[in-house]
């Protein structure tokens, strides 16, 4: 017989005991799954926040502290390619995008589109003029999604611009532009920037189809109808070349012009998986860029707005836990030390009969983790009904809470959250509140809970069990427990 | 120094020059000083004591449940502290108690697999009730829980645990106390038995002179002194 048969007979001859021993252990793990079971479904609903609102984070200029501050300098930084790349090397980062606007003259096409209102004012002060004409859209990779300010851009002839071709003078044209003026890919298109002090040869390497406009829209709502915002007259330029031809004031008969930005520039960081932003919007600030003009988002507002119950659950589910954890080991170290002082005149019958006390203590373990086993599968069918019930209470006693305080700017706040998330690429019918949790606990989770609680237990019976075996088995006998 | 027979080869159990005490109330308290001593296979020895001699620690000592200040137990010529005394008590020795020492919730024969399954032998049903047998149970005694047995009964089955593995010596300490005269005698004879015709070393502590009597080699262990006596007259053996 060894000491796993021993530990099964221990099991079936002393019923009433074990009994005992399964309730409390019942009990306690019934609590620790309850809290587990809401803390991951929280910790579930926070990562499907995260999906909603994409594993992306950008840097760009932060416009919103220039506004508050009068020293600062309302003209927005240029992120360098360089100061660009620096996160790029962090460890969840799969890739990046940058994403910077000029304006342009074609000099050697014709647009899309008649005279616009800007060109039309211009011919009014009598001076001729080339006013721009294509927006010109600096990328490092336009292949990569959410960055072409489309709603759909498709390469139908050529290829798509990379990281590669940064500090090299090519474009991509969009299929009707370069229709009307029979270029192809392998020609020239000509670019003045806006005050035309520079020019540049930008060879055709893709052509594309876009449809619908963010640009356009985001433009015209600003009462603007300019030709060289249509999506045909856009091109696509490396980063660094629109950087080269950025010039957004001009002068006209004596006066400066500044013509309205055409986007933030910014840089978009793609994670490996949502959960890793946090880590990565933590380690960003190690990194030497100008904090003081930069940030980065990655839709904490939208974000925020979304798990703001889920938090106040998950925050209590965590005290739920840590409650059970110290209590639990506290109760349950007691009566395995009552149990193991019981079992020690076996343990020193055992000692004297030339048994090991690793073997003994495997005994103890087998049947501790037997009753364990046994309560596990109670605690996960009463803690998870138990959970499922108390977790979405919770939850609507939040949103209740939640819905009753919420007070002008809080509401204003929704609207802000919903305006952001439309510029970031994120439909601002997907950020609501999460009203909630898919609580239910799959294998990994199972298993999770079960080495925690396994670990626990296995403690409560080293601890008690290790004391003992510290002594003689003539001294346990002696001491008549 | 005591000396009781020195040292030979066919000594099975030896004490060379052990010392031991422990300390009580900041105070140390000897039990035993350079004591010698030997015991034989084949012999059933009876240590003859009052309560606090040193008659249990001598047991004790005897099975690794104790460790020596100084001196060595010798087993077969060997330490047994450097042969590991939970090896030297699983493969070389049983002890028998007053109070039998069973596991309370396990029968006869579940007492005596647990011992079978401490020295790595196949649980055999056949020679766990032919050991139960050889100290007069039956099988239906054999099959109940060892709490529903008499004392007398359950010190036989802590007897026929002792002889699981054909161990060569076998320790009682006070196997007699709990039982009443007619049931010790009969245990006294399994003892007997199992030295002369198992050829076993049988070490059994008492306070009681009548049952020390019923051994082959008798000494008295008083005032940390060990004196030998024979069946009715009593021999100064020992010098300090």
């Amino acid at each position: 017989m060894n000491f796993f048969n021993r530990g099964i007979l221990s099991l079936k001859r002393r019923k009433s005991r074990n009994i005992t021993m399964l309730i409390i252990m019942g009990m306690i793990l019934s609590l620790m799954v309850m809290g587990m079971s809401i803390l991951y479904a929280a910790e579930d609903a926070r990562v499907l926040a995260r999906e909603t609102l994409g594993g992306q984070v950008s840097l760009s200029y932060n416009f919103q502290d220039a506004v508050l501050d009068e020293e600062k300098d309302f003209a927005p930084k240029v992120i360098e390619s360089h100061e660009a790349a620096l996160l790029a090397e962090q460890e969840n980062v799969v890739d990046y995008n940058a994403i910077a606007y000029a304006y342009g003259n074609g000099v050697n096409i014709e647009t899309i589109g008649g005279t616009s209102n800007l060109e039309r004012a211009l011919d009014f002060s009598g001076t001729p003029i080339t006013p721009p004409n294509v927006a010109v859209v600096g990328l490092h990779n336009s292949g990569l999604s959410g960055l072409l300010d489309a709603d759909h851009v498709e390469i139908i002839e050529g290829r798509h611009l990379t990281l590669e071709d940064q500090g090299r003078e090519v474009v991509l044209m969009e299929k009707s532009l370069a229709d009307k003026n029979h270029l192809g890919i392998g020609d020239y298109l000509k670019v003045e920037s806006a005050d035309q002090g520079r020019e540049l040869d930008l060879e055709i390497v893709g052509i594309y189809q876009a449809e619908g406009s963010r640009l356009s829209e985001r433009m015209g709502g600003y009462g603007l109808q300019l030709s060289l915002i249509r999506s045909e007259n856009r091109i696509y330029t490396p980063y660094a070349m629109a950087l080269d031809l950025r010039e957004n004031e001009i002068t006209v008969g004596g006066s400066h012009i500044v013509l309205p930005s055409l986007g933030t520039d910014r840089v978009v960081y793609y994670m490996d998986a949502p959960e890793n932003i946090q880590t990565f919007l933590e380690e960003a600030k190690e990194y030497p860029l100008d904090w003081e003009s930069f940030r980065l988002d990655a839709n904490d507002r939208a974000y925020r707005y979304m798990v703001e119950p889920v938090e106040e659950v998950s925050s209590l589910a965590r005290k739920m836990i840590l409650v059970t954890m110290i209590g639990g080991l506290a109760i349950l170290s007691l009566v395995l030390m009552l149990w193991v002082k019981e079992r020690n005149y076996e343990t020193a019958v055992l000692l004297s009969m030339g048994e090991s006390k690793k073997n003994i203590i495997y005994q103890y373990l087998s049947e501790m983790l037997m009753i364990a086993a046994v309560a596990l599968i109670f605690a996960f069918l009463i803690g998870g009904f138990a959970s499922e019930s108390l977790g979405n209470r919770l939850m609507d006693r939040q949103l209740a809470e939640g819905e009753g305080e919420a007070t002008l700017g809080e509401m204003l706040e929704s609207r802000l959250i919903g305006l952001s998330s439309k510029g970031a690429g994120v439909d601002p019918e997907e950020i609501q509140p999460i009203e909630e949790l898919e609580i239910g606990t799959g294998l990994y989770e199972k298993g999770k809970i079960t080495g925690m609680s396994f670990s626990l237990m296995i403690l409560a019976v080293l601890l008690p069990v290790s004391n003992v075996m510290r002594h003689s088995p003539k001294s346990i006998l002696s001491r008549g427990d | 120094m005591i000396t009781v027979e020195k040292p030979s080869e066919k000594s099975l159990l030896s004490f060379e020059n052990v010392s031991f005490g422990y300390e009580e109330k900041g105070e140390k308290v000897v039990i035993l000083k350079d004591f010698n001593m030997t015991f034989q296979q084949g012999k059933f020895y009876a240590l003859l004591g009052s309560s606090g001699e040193g008659k249990s620690t001598l047991l004790a000592l005897s099975g690794g449940l104790e460790s020596t200040d100084e001196g060595s137990v010798k087993y077969k010529g060997k330490d047994i502290q450097k042969i590991s005394p939970q090896k030297y008590r699983k493969e070389n020795m049983a002890i028998v108690f007053q109070n039998f020492n069973l596991i309370h919730y396990m029968t006869a024969l579940e007492n005596i697999y647990v011992a079978m399954g401490i020295m790595k032998l196949e649980k055999n049903e056949k020679a766990a009730l032919g050991l139960l047998e050889e100290v007069g149970l039956r099988k239906e005694q054999a099959m109940r829980p060892v709490l529903k047995l008499s004392g007398g009964q359950q010190q036989r089955v802590a007897i026929a645990r002792a002889l699981v593995g054909g161990k060569d010596l076998i320790l009682a300490d006070e196997p007699t106390g709990n039982l009443d005269d007619e049931t010790a005698k009969e245990v006294l004879r399994i003892f007997k038995k199992m030295a002369r015709r198992k050829g076993k070393c049988v070490i059994m502590v008492t306070h009681d002179r009548k049952v020390a009597n019923e051994a082959d080699v008798q000494y008295l262990l008083k005032n940390r002194r060990l004196e030998y006596m024979n069946e009715n007259t009593l021999h100064k053996h020992a010098k300090e």
